[in-house]
């Protein structure tokens, strides 16, 4: 009973992974066959400065957006944990991000990033500040697309975080109020204690999904200017769909893969001990 | 909530849609391109160019329109399978090369068999943009070359009488051209910088190039090194947008129709965009004309691209193939397709009195195709040379690096990618 | 007074948080009613004649839009059909059952999840057109499932796990085979884990981009493509075309979100904070 579901992983998900570890060992483009290059394809690649700069900014990226969506998620969630009027609507309206396609929340940051007459720099320039210059620079530009980012996750960040938070048994937090605890000693001994597995597990699953991100910078910027926002995922795709050059792209690929890998560890290992070995 | 027979009802549809499509019906002829190339071929006021060779012939034209790369993209990956589904694609330029031709069909052969009339006309350099060696892997259907573009009210607004003709007028009429309109930035200059074949005009109207026809990098000599430093002066002195290393050509139509850039130079059929009444807030005010003259005094070369239709050689009919190829390349359809808008690979088509009523840009065009470049000749790694040109001209404009070391840089980069 | 103004405090983050979920939305909303030149008007026109001519545009100039809505709907329906028959099943044995390889397969399940999906295009392309799949919704729910099964086995048992054992032996001991238990039984009260379950695969579905761009031409093509390519136009930005076709397709699926939010708390509760 549990084959359809595994065989669903292994045709599309496991053998397209293997084939793509195989394929970093060779050189391979539109008609031309695979030829085995060894290691070469990493060599070009660490030898190259752009794949330095694209590992530093996902690093930097993923980065702002887990501990981002973590403190402003963490932040509602306590916001919204105590009774209030209307909050399941205001719920509802706080996980909308969640709803919107990447192109159409693309479309809609860009609109308002417009130089001169996007929303945003219209009311910069009204307060007599500077306009947001993210089309000339990196560190701006990477932080913008982080933003953007924040934005279209934080709903999944919040949730994980809204649902531990309502698992906080009351008595505990009023017999710690009781007992002279202010705000910040509740919340540092009763609640971070009862959801930090929650919190751990957003952790990681964002920080997972911050490494692929692609489409966020992808249609800010393209990784220009000069290159310089780049992110592994676009250092990818220009290998694959620009140069038509497979062999380094699978190896890129392969980085990456084993870079989630590193990171989702200790989840992995958890979850091991708890599935196999305790079975 | 799901009831357990929609559910039942769901997974049998799912089921009937995995299965493998029905091969597509055989009169269909598939062709991968992109959205001007359908316009060219079937509307506007040279009407329906396929309507004839489709009755004659009673074959359904399917058309696949992709932006620019990824028409390059997709018709390179069609052609690498089996099995293709494509029956002719297009391709630029600048997204093809040697490495490719064993994909596509050598046209030289196809031509002996069934030649297409007046071929003589064509001229080399476009026939030399998709030639590698002896073999021709694709026939030029359009070429997009450069020209000025100049709104009108802005000129007379900022007291310049005509349009800049020469590289010194120019660079003062950006400077008098960038200036604050109605609570907005208007900026002299506006390019787009996704790719060099924008600025690569303004390096060769210093005396430079990049790669030469005969593949020497001289993007480190003087000529390129003083371009560069002159667009990083007019960034500068915010007589360019701030984004402008962003920018793309869809940008460029943006900014002109917007009314935030006076003058750029693109292909001369941008001019319907930018007049478009619907689109644009300056609808008919914007004026095309060739390049001026660069510091030599000679027009500078415009750069232009050729686009062409090559034969995939998966290719399931290849004989309807090519006959739609040849008669999309027929001196009456030639003619249609450039009224329809079309960068005409035929000279004479500028002739045409049909076509110089509808184009008004017909005459200036063909001057400027007399002398008109491509970007870079077609070598394997064209690709990655082009994105280095952009890479380093943006440290340029940046700052980060000074105009004679980023070329140097460039230089060094590009030169173990040539063909030896 | 004195929680008077902490809870003032309380409702401006509210609201504060509010305007940054929902106000690019509503942007994006509003601007789809203005007139193309008034979308980037300065200062921005709050008060304007609302029109319908982007929406006509949209109709008019781009009926490849609509079809990709289609496509969309086909490839989300099944999808979520598929992902739910699938888990359903694999949650079950994995919630009653007990046992070192079975619960290996879970761990692989759970940490295949983890590749990014990028990665798996480039084989796979070749590999699709051999089997005739490219530009078929039935590549994309198979590939839709194939990321969200893993998800929605978990979410499911969780669920199946928190039902009572004693229905299911009971229906056992009156001779009911094991088809019959689940689906007269298990299936019928684990239905709000299934729509927990089916409203990511929705949403997901639903948005996918990456996926549908790589193997999609024409009969499969889903409306999130065509807005990416509305934004790539060579005739220039439409910015009131695309934001008509985005408030198009965002409109149901924000409606499904908003209904149905509390499953979906329901759905992370089980399938991630409990794991």
């Amino acid at each position: 009973m549990v084959t359809p579901a595994l065989s669903l992983l292994a045709v599309f998900l496991l053998l397209p992974s293997v084939y793509v570890a195989w394929l970093s060992g060779h050189a391979s483009t539109y008609g031309q066959g695979a030829v085995f290059v060894g290691w070469q394809n990493y060599a070009t690649i660490f030898a190259d400065r752009a794949f330095w700069r694209a590992l530093v900014n996902t690093v930097v990226v993923v980065h702002i957006v887990v501990y981002g969506e973590l403190l402003l998620g963490l932040g509602l969630a306590l916001l919204l944990a105590a009774p209030m009027r209307g909050k399941g609507m205001v719920i509802a309206l706080l996980l909308a991000p969640y709803a919107i396609t990447e192109a159409s929340a693309m479309a809609m940051w860009r609109a308002m990033l417009e130089p001169d007459v996007g929303l945003i720099n219209q009311a910069l320039l009204g307060l007599g500040l500077e306009q947001i210059e993210w089309a000339t620079e990196r560190w701006t530009a990477l932080l913008i697309a982080s933003l953007v980012a924040i934005w279209h996750h934080l709903p999944f960040t919040f949730l994980i975080l809204y649902s531990a938070v309502t698992t906080v048994p009351r008595e505990l937090i009023e017999a710690a109020a009781i007992d002279g605890a202010r705000p910040w000693q509740r919340f540092r001994h009763v609640t971070l204690w009862v959801i930090m597995p929650a919190l751990l597990v957003a952790v990681l699953f964002r920080t997972i999904f911050a490494v692929r991100i692609f489409s966020e910078i992808w249609l800010l910027t393209e990784g220009g200017p000069a290159r310089l926002t780049e992110v592994l995922s676009i250092y990818l795709y220009r290998a694959t769909f620009k140069y038509h050059e497979f062999g380094s792209a699978a190896a890129t690929g392969t980085i990456m893969l084993l870079l989630c890998m590193v990171v989702a560890l200790p989840y992995l290992w958890r979850l091991y001990d708890r599935l196999v070995r305790h079975a | 909530m799901v009831s357990r027979r929609a559910l039942l009802r769901m997974s049998g549809a799912a089921a009937g849609l995995a299965a493998p499509r029905i091969a597509r019906a055989a009169e269909k002829l598939v062709i991968i391109g992109h959205a001007v190339h359908r316009t060219a071929a079937t509307s506007g006021p040279g009407g329906d160019v396929t309507e004839g060779w489709r009755r004659a012939n009673n074959v359904e034209i399917e058309w696949l329109t992709f932006g620019v790369e990824a028409t390059n993209e997709r018709a390179l990956k069609e052609a690498n399978l089996a099995q293709g589904n494509a029956d002719l694609v297009f391709l630029l330029d600048r997204y093809t090369g040697p490495q490719f031709t064993a994909l596509f069909e050598d046209l030289v052969p196809w031509m002996a068999r069934d030649p297409i009339p007046d071929f003589a006309e064509f001229p080399h350099g476009m026939l030399a943009a998709h030639r590698f060696g002896a073999i021709q892997a694709a026939m030029p259907f359009r070429h997009a070359t450069h020209g000025l573009h100049v709104n009108r009210t802005f000129l007379a607004e900022r007291g310049i009488a005509t349009p800049p003709r020469t590289l010194d007028d120019t660079m003062a009429a950006i400077e008098k051209l960038s200036f604050t309109r109605d609570g907005g930035r208007v900026y002299g200059l506006v390019i787009n910088m996704d790719d060099p074949s924008t600025p690569i005009d303004w390096v060769r109207a210093y005396g430079g190039d990049f790669i030469t026809p005969d593949y020497k990098v001289v993007v480190d000599q003087p000529g390129a090194v003083r371009a560069m430093a002159a667009i990083r002066d007019l960034f500068r002195r915010n007589l360019m947008p701030r984004n402008v290393v962003n920018m793309k050509t869809e940008d460029v139509i943006t900014f002109m129709q917007q009314g935030r850039g006076a003058m750029t130079n693109q292909p001369f059929n941008r001019t319907f965009n930018y007049n478009d009444a619907k689109a644009s807030k300056f609808p008919g005010q914007f004026d095309v004309l060739p390049l001026p003259t660069g510091i030599d005094g000679k027009p500078i070369p415009a750069k232009t691209s050729v686009w062409a239709m090559a034969i995939p050689r998966n290719a399931r009919r290849k004989e309807l193939s090519w006959s739609l190829l040849r008669h999309l390349s027929l001196p009456e359809s030639t003619v249609l397709e450039a009224m329809n808008g079309n960068g005409p690979v035929r000279p004479s088509a500028y002739a045409d009195p049909r076509v110089m009523k509808v184009v008004p840009y017909a005459a200036a065009e063909a001057e400027a195709l007399k002398s008109a470049r491509l970007v870079v000749p077609g070598f394997a790694n064209a690709a990655k040379a082009m994105d280095m040109f952009i890479e380093e001209m943006g440290a340029v404009l940046l700052g980060t690096k000074e105009p004679q070391a980023a070329m140097a840089d460039l230089a060094g980069r590009v030169r173990p990618l040539l063909p030896a | 007074m004195r929680s008077f103004v902490p809870s003032l405090l309380r409702w401006a983050a509210v609201l504060l948080a509010l305007a940054w979920s929902v106000g690019p939305i509503l942007l994006v909303v509003t601007s789809s009613f203005k007139e193309a030149r008034d979308i980037f008007a300065t200062p921005p026109s709050l008060v304007f004649a609302p029109t319908l001519d982007n929406y006509r545009a949209l109709w008019a100039h781009h009926p490849m839009f609509f079809r990709g809505l289609l496509s969309s709907l086909v490839v989300t329906a099944g999808a979520t059909a598929l992902t739910l028959a699938v888990s359903s099943l694999a949650g079950y044995v994995y919630a009653r059952h007990l046992g070192r390889v079975l619960q290996g397969t879970a761990f692989v399940m759970l940490a295949l999840r983890m590749l990014p999906p990028i990665i798996i295009t480039i084989p796979l392309f070749p590999a699709v057109n051999a089997l005739g799949l490219n530009d078929t919704h039935g590549l994309l729910i198979l590939l839709y499932a194939a990321f969200y099964v893993s998800i929605a086995t978990w979410i499911m048992r969780a669920f199946i796990a928190a039902l009572p054992r004693e229905l299911e032996e009971a229906a056992e001991v009156d001779g009911a085979g094991l088809a019959r238990v689940l689906w007269r039984i298990v299936l019928p009260l684990a239905a709000q884990g299934m729509v927990a379950a089916a409203i990511f695969v929705v949403v997901f579905a639903w948005n996918e981009f990456v996926f549908a761009l790589v193997f999609t031409t024409t009969s499969a093509k889903t409306a999130p493509v065509v807005i990416a390519e509305l934004l790539g136009t060579v005739e220039g930005v439409q910015w009131g075309v695309i934001f008509a076709a985005s408030t198009i397709q965002l409109a149901p699926i924000l409606a499904l979100v908003l209904l149905l939010q509390r499953y979906l708390v329901a759905g992370l509760t089980a399938g991630a904070v409990k794991a």
